[in-house]
């Protein structure tokens, strides 16, 4: 059976698909998920602090090693930076990874969704991600 | 100085029911205000209420948060609130966390801190919350501080923001916090649990350019935010009615010995001990309201309104239909936690959307036990502001009121709130020819003259309230309710009162 992707998959799965899309373009390869993590730490650390942002991507992190293994060795610095994304998926395919980036994305966007709710998510992350408004609309056109 | 060259100070709506008038007209613009009080006083939520009222695309606000309620949480708990407005958010209202600042900084950082996001916003309104865990941390000297908050509070002015800053502070710190001194506005926020009852009471200490309205004020945090119960329940300014006509009890015989009814606009007292028939005046009283087409009003403290529908349906008055008319307003009010300002706000708001003309408070004894306990102890000054509250709305009031019975004293009421009332009417047992019998009089009528008699009468419910055309005689102490026979004297008439006369 085919499970209903959950509000956060959907964003995560967007902003992800997004980074890709940059990447292509630009055509440099750049750390993607630390990339995301660093678009959300803008709006977030000026809405809770550094700390506050640290400490729910560490939160995410551990709930994202949980289900994936490779991700054990992946720490967060006290920056607010992930370490080891690259090396823990040395030996993973493309879409293993891509799918590491999602599942650490969908937990951080999931937490987030559990304390503040999805629209106040969406207006945070849509200075960010402007079109994540109309995926937001779209969705309810549906 | 000449009233054209005054500076007009614009007053904000603070979107908090009652409070624009306990402010005297609302929050001055530019203000520099701080929110006191303890940890769970509603502080936060005060702020955030005031802030979404206020804020516009064109006239944002900032809120800083710092050491204290992580903003993630804030947010989740004040979404909670109807006034939450979350399309406000990013373009409206702009939240920024100061904890690195003041964590690793000194007071000049968090200044720096304040002055770039100011700049960069342009807020009409800013909050920090709260302010005092910016002093705490900083740990600064005390002639820092008193710069830092003289300097900010000149900022903040300047760049035309009305500021709140939010921080548990104690009556004490008063004295010694520089921050109280430079304070245009100071809005205390108290809370008190007393027993199952919290009572949460509001005091605008200090507000520079107008007059609010002094003494304390209690509020309610709901599901919509604060509600606030100013203390003239929002007649200030407005002027007593004065009326001629009388009230008609739907008892003729009553209405004879008061001269005619109840004089328009008047508050009335019934008392007598239980079983007496108090209640059945106060409905036959909005009974006949109801046929003469005037609205009435009916507070019920110890009935539930079913109950006090259907006593009255046994007494052949259905109230059911008048009440889905729109005619009568049951309000029942038991929640044991009450202030008596919420309470007269309730019934001034019934008697004004109804545009009742009577009101029944039934029953005085019943109101008080619904008070928080703190609330009882001054019920007597409450009961005065009420009664002179309501009173001038036009309404007619008839309250009731149990009083123990004593057989050697006559007491009017438990409370010695008589003077409060224009007119009393009292009921008694009596110990009659081996028969508890009920007599009534009518103890003072302040707009006229009225009937001295003491009336024996019945309550039953074929006749409903029948009294007596004439009064009781042949007895002596019929008051204290162990009368002695006396020799019946012969009716006063014409001729025997002029007899003495005639002999000069």
């Amino acid at each position: 059976m085919k499970s209903i992707p959950t509000s956060a998959q959907m964003l995560a799965k967007h902003i992800v698909g997004i980074q890709l899309d940059e990447e292509k373009n630009s055509k440099i390869s750049s750390d993607k998920i630390n990339l995301i993590c660093q678009k959300l730490s803008i709006p977030l650390s000026k809405l809770a602090g550094s700390q506050g942002f640290t400490l729910l991507l560490s939160r995410s992190l551990a709930l994202t090693k949980a289900k994936i293994e490779w991700f054990e060795s992946i720490t967060v610095l006290p920056d607010g930076t992930l370490e080891g994304f690259e090396s823990a998926a040395l030996h993973q395919n493309k879409e293993s990874k891509e799918l590491g980036r999602i599942a650490l994305t969908v937990e951080l966007l999931q937490l987030l969704i559990t304390f503040i709710g999805e629209p106040l998510l969406i207006v945070i992350m849509s200075d960010a991600w402007p079109s994540i408004s109309n995926l937001e609309s779209e969705k309810n056109h549906d | 100085m000449i009233e054209k060259f005054k500076v007009n100070i614009r007053k904000l709506a603070t979107g908090v029911p009652g409070l624009d008038e306990i402010l005297g007209g609302g929050l001055p613009e530019y203000s520099f205000n701080i929110i006191a009080g303890a940890p769970g006083g509603g502080k936060t939520t005060l702020a955030h209420q005031i802030m979404f009222a206020n804020a516009t695309t064109e006239r944002p606000a900032l809120f800083f948060t710092v050491l204290g309620e992580p903003a993630f949480k804030m947010l989740r708990y004040q979404q909670q609130y109807e006034f939450f407005d979350q399309t406000k958010l990013s373009k409206c209202i702009h939240f920024v966390n100061l904890s690195d600042q003041v964590l690793n900084g000194d007071l000049e950082t968090v200044y720096e801190a304040i002055v770039k996001e100011v700049t960069t916003i342009g807020p009409s309104m800013v909050m920090v919350d709260s302010f005092r865990t910016v002093i705490r941390a900083t740990k600064s000297e005390d002639l820092d501080l008193q710069s830092f908050i003289q300097r900010l509070a000149l900022f903040l002015t300047s760049w035309q923001a009305t500021t709140f800053l939010i921080g548990e502070y104690t009556d004490e710190e008063i004295r010694n916090n520089p921050v109280f001194t430079v304070a245009d506005g100071l809005f205390w926020l108290f809370q008190q649990v007393e027993r199952n009852s919290i009572v949460r009471q509001m005091q605008i200490t200090k507000l520079r350019g107008q007059a609010s309205i002094p003494g304390m004020h209690t509020f309610r945090i709901t599901n919509s935010g604060l509600q606030t119960f100013p203390r003239t329940f929002g007649l200030t300014g407005k002027k007593e009615r004065k009326l001629h006509h009388r009230l008609s009890f739907g008892i003729p015989e009553l209405d004879a010995m008061t001269g005619g009814g109840v004089p328009a606009g008047d508050s009335l007292l019934v008392a007598g001990p239980s079983g007496t028939g108090k209640s059945l005046i106060a409905t036959k009283f909005i009974a006949e309201g109801l046929r003469l087409g005037e609205p009435g009003v009916v507070a019920i403290f110890e009935e539930r309104p079913e109950e006090y529908t259907h006593r009255a349906s046994s007494f052949g008055l259905d109230w059911k239909k008048a009440q889905k008319d729109g005619k009568i307003n049951i309000i029942y009010l038991r929640p044991l936690d009450l202030s008596v300002d919420e309470t007269v706000l309730e019934i001034l708001e019934a008697v004004r959307k109804s545009g009742a003309k009577r009101l029944v408070i039934d029953s005085l004894a019943g109101f008080e036990m619904a008070l928080a306990p703190s609330f009882r102890t001054d019920f007597r000054e409450s009961l005065y502001r009420m009664m002179s509250v309501l009173t001038r709305t036009g309404v007619t009031i008839i309250s009731t009121m149990e009083v123990e019975e004593s057989f050697t004293e006559l007491q009017f009421s438990t409370y010695s709130i008589s003077f409060l009332c224009d007119d009393i009417i009292r009921l008694r047992y009596i110990e009659v020819d081996g028969q508890l019998r009920r007599a009534l009089f009518v103890v003072k009528m302040r707009g006229g003259d009225h009937s001295k008699d003491i009336r024996e009468y019945s309550v039953n419910s074929v006749k409903g309230f029948t009294i007596s055309k004439t009064r009781l005689r042949g007895f002596r102490g019929l008051i204290t309710g162990v009368p002695e026979a006396v020799n019946i004297l012969p009716e006063p008439t014409q001729e025997n009162v002029r007899s003495p006369r005639k002999k000069k």
